[in-house]
């Protein structure tokens, strides 16, 4: 594929050894990105398979796994977010399926998605305590009581 | 909330919704206003497993995601850790899993086309399709021990070889099954009692199903013709293989996608059935070259002592509920760093607040068994 188009929305490319070709780009690009991908003729990424959560111990990184069904051409976006203030924008504007995935992450890696209304824990109990996928946590089966959640 | 919605709680427990999935629904009469699915009941946590257990040690569990296509789930793991530690599969061991994996395919859509009619009153169809799929068990309890947990992959091979006799045995059900097929047609496709339940009940327009991600027979049933397998009859481009679409020895074989147009639950019906006569299609092509070649299937590497070198990869395998995909972290180290699974039921659940919207109560089950979600894969 021919990225250099890409260079408005500052992005790198990644590939290293033994991995699939990333493009790297700063969360304040991230949707601009998603939505040129989606709507140009050239790419035409139209389905979002999933969006995966990695916990790099200093930093979290998320994936944006993007297939196409015209041209079956896959594209992984990467976006590195700081931990201490793990935020990034929502993307369910673009895709809808997003929502589901967003809230996952939310659950269990503890990373907030701004403009994403109605975030919620999917898996885990109201009023856990903890995100259990982090690679820090401790399983202590703590709760909430029901006045404090 | 207005003064005559009534909210109700469908499950957790219901007959209807397979496995543990609660519906919160407001209803105004008896059409539905809003529809709210409450998942969780069912997560145990397979994505932080992988992560204190060695690569081997995680290759059982990852059938219970889906327990109705075990073989697929161990498929995506497998091949994400092969393609990782570049581990090379021979041809035989290749055609075996496509053998087991389309078997795999048709003994779910089986139970499938049962539980479908169950839920919306006829009864008599769960009989036939359970006596039919429990041949397919009882050949798998045969190979790998199991009838669902199979546990017979393993990396760059499988566990043992098929015989002669058991191929003989299947190649005898793949005979007398089409005639199994046309008999369910016979009593389901135009029985006048399904077909005003089910057309133009739930349709899923193209649009929305590419913006909710829905996968596998639910998309083509809107139309779009869309498959992980790639078959040659159905590109005959080669350009595709190199992005990763055609896995194993699909390409080589000869099959057509089936897809139907408007994308109600009608349509899921049928794109289904007509996939269950693509799989005895496939089933028997693979028959035929077991037969007539032989191989290697054991892999000589060292499964429990298996280092994978630093990386990551995505593996796509198109499952009967949708593309599953396993995505595979290795930091080098015997364990894996992040597994992640993604899979279609999750997408198919998410979908459901639209496609009840202003439907009938009645009409609940006649879509969302269409849809064909299990709770289990949703969960995880």
């Amino acid at each position: 594929m021919n990225f250099e188009v890409l260079d408005k929305f500052n992005v790198e490319i990644i590939k290293k050894e033994n991995s699939f070709e990333k493009i790297r780009v700063e969360s304040s690009n991230l949707c601009d990105l998603l939505n040129f991908l989606k709507n140009s003729a050239e790419f035409n990424f139209d389905r979002l398979n999933t969006i995966i959560a990695i916990d790099l111990v200093d930093n979290f990184e998320l994936i944006y796994d993007l297939h196409s069904i015209n041209t079956s051409q896959y594209a992984r976006i990467s976006v590195i977010i700081d931990r201490n203030s793990p935020k990034i924008p929502s993307i369910i504007e673009i895709f809808k399926s997003a929502y589901y995935d967003e809230c996952e992450i939310f659950d269990l890696f503890g990373i907030e998605f701004t403009n994403n209304q109605n975030l919620k824990r999917l898996f885990m109990p109201k009023g856990w305590v903890g995100y259990p996928l982090r690679k820090d946590y401790k399983q202590t089966d703590e709760r909430l009581s029901w006045n404090e959640k | 909330m207005t003064k005559n919605r009534l909210k109700i709680n469908i499950g957790p427990q219901h007959p209807s919704t397979h496995g543990v999935l609660r519906l919160v629904l407001e209803l105004e009469g008896e059409i539905i206003k809003s529809c709210e699915p409450v998942i969780g009941y069912l997560h145990r946590g397979m994505e932080k497993m992988a992560e204190n257990r060695t690569y081997l040690q995680y290759l059982p569990i990852v059938d219970r995601i889906d327990y109705l296509s075990g073989f697929f789930n161990s498929f995506a793991y497998c091949n994400a850790v092969e393609n990782l530690a570049q581990i090379e599969v021979s041809k035989r061991s290749q055609y075996i899993r496509v053998l087991t994996m389309e078997m795999n395919r048709l003994s779910s859509h089986l139970l499938w086309l049962g539980t479908f009619l169950l839920d919306m009153g006829a009864t008599s169809p769960l009989f036939y399709t359970f006596r039919d799929r429990e041949v397919i068990l009882s050949l798998f309890e045969e190979l790998t021990g199991q009838r669902l947990m199979y546990n017979y992959y393993t990396f760059g091979g499988l566990r043992h070889d098929v015989s002669d006799d058991w191929l003989d045995k299947v190649g005898d059900f793949v005979k007398i099954m089409p005639k199994k097929i046309q008999d369910y047609e016979d009593i389901i496709t135009n029985n006048p009692i399904f077909t005003t339940r089910t057309k133009n009940i739930g349709v899923l327009s193209k649009n929305s199903t590419l913006q909710y991600s829905i996968t596998g027979p639910n998309l083509r049933a809107t139309g779009i013709r869309v498959d992980y397998r790639n078959s040659k009859q159905e590109t005959g481009n080669k350009e595709h293989n190199s992005h990763g679409l055609g896995y194993l020895v699909y390409p080589e074989l000869d099959f057509e996608i089936p897809t139907a147009k408007t994308g109600d639950s009608f349509d899921r019906y049928k794109v289904r059935v007509e996939e269950m006569k693509v799989c005895l299609k496939l089933i028997s092509q693979c028959i035929d070259w077991l037969k007539s070649n032989t191989g290697e299937i054991i892999s000589p590497i060292k499964q429990h002592l298996l280092k994978v070198p630093e990386g990551e990869f995505i593996s796509n395998v198109e499952a009967p509920r949708g593309v599953c995909s396993c995505y595979v972290k290795s930091d080098g180290s015997g364990n894996p760093y992040r597994v992640k699974w993604r899979t279609g039921s999750f997408y198919a659940v998410q979908i459901l607040p639209k496609l009840l919207e202003n439907t009938f109560y009645p009409d609940l089950m006649a879509i969302f068994g269409s849809l064909d979600v299990i709770l289990p894969e949703v969960d995880r």
